[in-house]
């Protein structure tokens, strides 16, 4: 399909630089501070900061996306099945927001329906891995690695991608996990960091006995005082000026200066940006905060959970539709929270498999095979559901009961790698696999 | 036999150890080994002023820092005593006395236990424990064995074999394999560790050839087999020899129930056919069950490619180079001695390390770092979650790494989590670490340091074993001596001044180094 630039997108593209403007006022001096020491990020190097939410649990696509022009869709679903956009005996906010005539967002989806209708927003439909155990950890474990299922190697497709494209000298926050623990998509790299919150990155002071306010000015200038004498240190101490350890420390400190200048614990984001008050939302917050400190923030990857609705999912309201609702809220209030950087930032939403085509007796469904995957970004083939849909027919179905996986979670990965990520070398990423190119993200 | 008594006077010193440990909240052996360590004490640091001959003291760090982790308070001194050679010698030898408080700490973790009594005990051990004391095994005898040369082959292997504790049930599997195929034969013939890799249940587990099958193979073992753990990559086998080497390997696999975790050879599912690998000009006729992969092993073992391999890889590890002189005389020493691992490390340790001049530098990789760290310093540790913690945060948590090749030693891999050493090294001084102590005071007494550019000498003699003197510390020196001036001029304590000036030092780009 074409690239539709409405006047609407020129407009809201005129609105996220001015929204921009006032941001890059804000956080100009750590900015520049920062991209000083790192030369061009990955953005001013033509590729895109790649944010990759993996919705864990395994999150309904059939809901998410609705294939509301398909009558087997109500024949399976007589109970959570989302009505038709044009279906006037249920109330607006229980329809689905028409995409193409065949396929409707979720009504809880509607903050993303804008960037649908701007072209910034893509959908793959029918997308999954080979995994047929519809085992969580298996199915999550093939996908973080980037494996069609099962056994195969054990580091993950980002740890590969960076490894790939890593330089002798790296930004310690080029690749960042929002989480307690690296997932594992990014294992099989060195250089990247699992934090809860961007302020654990620093310098810490050890503790001191003196009583709190005492402890926490103490605390301040001796955090200080060691960071002025590190940067001495690491001014061409010990070895060769070109000593790649002295360059490393340099890019920490000039990483350590970036966050601490944008200042985490205080972030106000950009107006408009009206995160939810969740997890999810200050999780973010976290990225877009990276984002602006131009810390050479390559990978981010991020997690929610909640998507195993075998009970109680809802149709309009209840538990899946809460979750869209602060799914959908955060990726608006993030997209506008970037403001022009938005155009230099890829956004990812995956999960490990769908869930069965008809509900369960629960009010709920069972893990099924495939799901739908978001793109988000300036540079996706938006405005369109791109999918070879296997339809809900029952012969059609996998396994008796489950929406056939049409598209390869992996096509997908690969586009994003080889054109946003800007890495060729997708063998090294996919290693065995001959990805499918499905015109889903735009190269340049 | 030994195992039993030693886990029954064992169980008794714990039944001695009574009510304070019990409310401690602390049980079984984890009980006596608090126990232990009450009784033996931290091990006696010998600080002291290193050797006057700066050439000789360069020469004994760099044999301490790269043929083991580093030297501790007094190593460098014995080693300038006796000469670096004797000293490579010595350790060759493999019979240094080990200290008797080392082996208390160490044997009494469970896991170490149990991998020989009762393996399949591990089961129903909870995850998190099993990954501390794996980790703790390893790292407490790195910190204090005095056969360095043999911890640090040990790591060598262990990431050379590489094994992810993560995948399946890799956590249960890898204490016996660190204790039963790495640690006996990390000195002894390859063709040994090699073999004994290739019956290891974690290995097989790892690289899936328990899911080897007749009709159905599964060749990632034997892929990694010839690219990572003998011949390498650049010796010309194609997928045929791949594929030929997975049919030899079906029905190598794990018991599952009784003798849970065993290796099994399973006639049932070994493809008994005749294979032909063309890359080994080897016939294997049909009916050969088991002994088909012992042959490729056979073979495998002293190929002159898995000598060149081998001992490229050892010289990268201990030289940073590989000089064609020496990686030749390394790979015929291996093959003439019968794939002796010490005949090929000879020529690379007495020729390459002290005779050649200078070794390229090499980076510390965390665990390097943290353990020369916690050497230098003297610190008493229980090599527990606490210091573990900063292990993970700096990238290297040990039996954590996906991909079957290791830890990377390249020096770019490393350059990027410099942060968490610094917090790390900060931490260490200031004693924040929790199960780790350090006692610089009594580094100050030893070296009779009165006055604070003293005190500062004192402890770049301790931390980076160089002369104050030295022009390779003396920008480290000044800035470290300025840093004292403006914390003493805030009014700082002197405890905490010696303690940041600790941490910096063992933060510094000079410490970063295996030189």
């Amino acid at each position: 399909m074409k690239r539709r630039w409405t006047r609407r997108q020129i407009l809201s593209g005129a609105a996220l630089a001015a929204t921009g403007c006032v941001v890059a006022g804000t956080h100009r001096s750590g900015s520049a501070w920062a991209s000083a020491v790192f030369g061009p990020g990955p953005g001013q190097r033509g590729a895109d900061t790649l944010v990759c939410l993996f919705l864990r649990g395994g999150a309904d696509g059939l809901n998410m996306v609705v294939p509301f022009g398909e009558d087997d869709y109500y024949r399976l679903r007589p109970t959570l099945a989302i009505a038709p956009p044009g279906d006037r005996t249920q109330p607006v906010g229980a329809r689905a927001l028409d995409l193409d005539g065949f396929f409707g967002l979720h009504p809880a989806l509607g903050a993303l329906l804008p960037y649908y209708r701007d072209g910034w927003m893509a959908v793959v439909h029918a997308v999954g891995s080979g995994d047929h155990t519809r085992s969580h950890f298996e199915a999550m474990a093939t996908m973080e690695r980037g494996l069609h299922a099962g056994t195969g190697v054990a580091s993950g497709w980002l740890g590969r991608h960076l490894a790939a494209t890593a330089r002798e000298v790296e930004s310690p926050l080029r690749a960042v996990a929002i989480s307690d623990t690296l997932p594992d998509s990014l294992r099989g790299a060195t250089t990247v960091t699992a934090l809860q919150h961007l302020s654990e990155f620093r310098l810490v002071a050890p503790r001191t006995e003196l009583p709190e306010e005492a402890h926490a000015r103490d605390h301040q200038d001796r955090t200080d005082a060691l960071t002025q004498t590190l940067r001495a240190l690491y001014r061409g101490a010990g070895g060769a000026p070109e000593d790649p350890v002295v360059r490393g420390g340099r890019e920490s400190l000039a990483a350590m200066e970036a966050v601490r200048q944008i200042d985490p614990a205080n972030y106000r984001p950009a107006p408009g940006a009206q995160y939810p008050d969740d997890v999810l939302g200050r999780a973010f917050q976290q990225v877009a905060c990276l984002i602006k400190a131009d810390a050479g923030l390559e990978v981010a990857c991020l997690d929610m959970g909640g998507w195993d609705t075998h009970f109680g999912q809802g149709r309009d309201t209840g538990l899946q539709p809460r979750l869209l609702q602060i799914l959908g809220d955060t990726l608006a209030a993030f997209l506008t929270d970037l403001g022009p950087r938005a155009q230099h930032t890829t956004l990812l939403v995956m999960t490990e498999f769908g869930r069965r085509a008809y509900e369960n007796y629960s009010l709920g469904t069972d893990h099924g095979r495939a799901s739908v995957m978001l793109l988000l970004g300036a540079h996706v083939v938006g405005g369109r559901v791109h999918a070879e849909w296997p339809t809900l027919a029952k012969d059609r179905l996998e396994d008796g009961g489950d929406l056939r996986v049409t598209t390869d979670y992996r096509d997908v990965l690969a586009e994003v790698v080889r054109y946003r990520l800007k890495n060729p070398a997708l063998q090294e990423v996919f290693p065995g696999y001959v990805p499918r190119m499905r015109g889903v993200v735009r190269p340049g | 036999m030994e195992g039993a008594r030693r886990r029954a006077s064992v169980h008794r010193v714990g039944a001695v150890a009574g009510a304070g440990a019990v409310a401690a909240g602390l049980t079984g052996c984890a009980m006596v080994r608090e126990q232990v360590r009450r009784v033996t004490g931290p091990l006696p640091a010998m600080f002291a002023p290193l050797p006057g001959d700066r050439r000789a003291v360069a020469e004994a760090r760099l044999v301490l820092q790269r043929a083991g982790f580093g030297p501790r308070p007094g190593d460098i001194a014995r080693v300038v005593a006796m000469g670096p050679r004797n000293y490579l010698e010595e350790q060759l030898a493999d019979r240094v006395e080990e200290d008797p408080a080392v082996r208390w700490r160490v044997d009494g973790l469970d896991v170490l236990q149990w991998q020989s009594e009762a393996p399949d005990m591990l089961f129903s051990y909870p995850d998190g424990q099993l990954l501390t004391e794996i980790q703790q095994a390893m790292l407490l005898r790195a910190v204090y064995s005095r056969r360095q040369l043999r911890e640090a082959l040990c790591d060598f292997w262990t990431n050379h074999f590489n094994i992810y504790a993560i995948k399946k049930d890799g956590r249960v599997l890898i204490p016996m394999d660190a204790e039963q195929v790495i640690r006996p034969h990390a000195m002894g013939r390859f063709r040994d560790l090699l073999f004994r890799s290739a019956h290891s249940p974690a290995m097989l587990a790892y690289l899936d050839n328990e899911q080897n099958r007749k009709g159905i193979a599964n060749e990632n073992y034997a892929r990694e087999l010839l690219e990572l753990h003998t011949v390498g990559v650049e010796s010309g086998y194609t997928l045929e020899d791949i594929q030929q080497v997975a049919r030899c390997f079906t029905g190598w696999t794990i018991r599952e129930g009784f003798e849970r975790g065993q290796f099994v050879f399973r006639p049932e599912l070994h493809d008994s056919g005749e294979k032909f690998i063309p890359f080994l000009n080897l016939r294997i006729a049909p009916g050969g069950g088991k002994r088909d992969a012992e042959a490729i092993l056979e073979r495998l073992a002293v190929h002159p490619a898995t000598a060149r391999f081998l001992s490229r890889k050892l010289c990268r590890r201990f030289l940073g180079s590989e000089p064609a002189g020496i990686v030749e005389r390394a790979a015929r020493a291996y093959l003439r001695h019968d794939t002796d691992i010490r005949a090929m490390l000879r020529p690379i340790l007495l020729d390459g390390l002290v005779a050649q001049e200078p070794v390229r530098p090499l980076i510390k990789r965390p665990l390097d770092y943290l353990v020369s760290a916690l050497r230098a310093l003297a610190a008493d540790t229980d090599g527990g979650a606490g210091v573990q913690q900063h292990l993970q945060a700096m990238g290297q948590p040990l039996y954590q790494w996906p991909l079957p090749d290791g830890y990377p030693d390249r020096t770019a891999a490393w350059t990027g989590t410099l942060l968490p050493r610094w917090n790390f090294a900060l931490a260490l001084a200031a004693n924040a670490i929790a199960g780790t102590r350090v006692d610089l005071q009594q580094a100050l007494r030893a070296l009779g340091a009165r006055t604070d550019p003293d005190a500062v000498d004192a402890l770049i003699q301790v931390t980076l074993n160089r002369d104050p003197e030295d022009g390779d510390v003396q920008l480290v020196r000044e800035r470290v001596r300025e840093h004292v001036k403006r914390a003493r001029g805030s009014g700082l304590a002197s405890s905490r001044v010696m303690a940041e000036v600790a941490g910096l030092l063992l933060a510094s780009p000079v410490f970063q180094w295996r030189a």
